[in-house]
């Protein structure tokens, strides 16, 4: 047998009729789940325990766990409130993400040569400053 | 979004997990009668990842579950569709075997013969590398 197909080719077979939406919808839906999944595990809770703790019913935290949840804010919140979890979202442009990769690439190598960046760029400057101000 | 990078990113993530060519076309069988294939890529999503991360604990989770000769089942379910993929583990690596309709209302999945074809199939993956 030939074992020429892999993860690529099923990933590509999924995704041929997805918008790019809905392949990162997906993306944070089914990631958001297996974070709810790993802390409850983490609180030795099963579904009905988890929901019993927080007030909510099994069917609910079994909902939330499937990966397919379109989550609200408010609900997204309470849910890191009551699990106790750090929520982090962010809209950001294209070109922010960027200047932010280098920078962050930058600040895990503890690359104190951060201010050798083409400062007379004010984009990068500011970025900077932005990036320093949410730390 | 790059979606080429997007993609090759997903596919980098779970590279370790082995896929049998038959169950390609079974899963895609089964993405095309949902009618909900975002619904559907997203919950198979979750599982996948969920699989790559814990390996053979993977059955802490309630959607997953030995059923005998080492053959492990995943559990894919929401509004339209309703599937297993049988899955066993070479070089203590997962491999997807064998994808199938789970027919609703029954309580308790039929695996008849579903098990020795997904152990003729690991046979064939390992033969394969």
């Amino acid at each position: 047998m030939n074992n020429s197909k892999t993860m690529e080719d099923l990933i590509a077979a999924l995704s041929e009729n997805l918008s790019d939406t809905d392949l990162i919808k997906a993306d944070i839906k089914s990631n958001i789940a297996n974070s709810i999944i790993n802390k409850r595990i983490s609180m030795h809770l099963n579904q009905n325990g988890l929901a019993q703790k927080i007030k909510k019913s099994q069917a609910t935290v079994s909902k939330w766990e499937n990966g397919d949840t379109n989550f609200t804010i408010d609900s997204l919140v309470d849910i890191a409130a009551d699990l106790d979890m750090e929520i982090y979202i962010k809209l950001r442009n294209h070109i922010e993400e960027k200047r932010s990769s280098v920078y962050s690439a930058e600040y895990q190598k503890g690359n104190s040569k951060i201010v050798a960046f083409p400062l007379k760029n004010n984009w990068i400057k500011s970025g900077f400053s932005e990036d320093l101000e949410e730390m | 979004m790059d979606r080429k990078i997007f993609l090759d990113n997903l596919s980098r993530l779970l590279e370790r997990i082995g896929i049998h060519p038959d169950v390609i076309v079974e899963i895609v069988a089964e993405l095309k009668h949902s009618g909900n294939e975002a619904g559907f890529v997203s919950v198979l999503e979750a599982r996948l990842k969920f699989l790559n991360e814990h390996g053979i604990q993977a059955t802490i989770h309630k959607e997953f579950e030995p059923i005998e000769k080492g053959v492990y089942s995943m559990h894919i379910a929401g509004k339209g569709f309703n599937m297993r993929v049988l899955y066993a583990f070479s070089d203590g690596a997962p491999v997807l075997l064998l994808a199938f309709h789970e027919i609703s209302g029954h309580k308790t999945t039929d695996y008849t013969g579903k098990v020795s074809v997904s152990l003729g199939r690991l046979k064939e993956f390992k033969e394969g590398i």
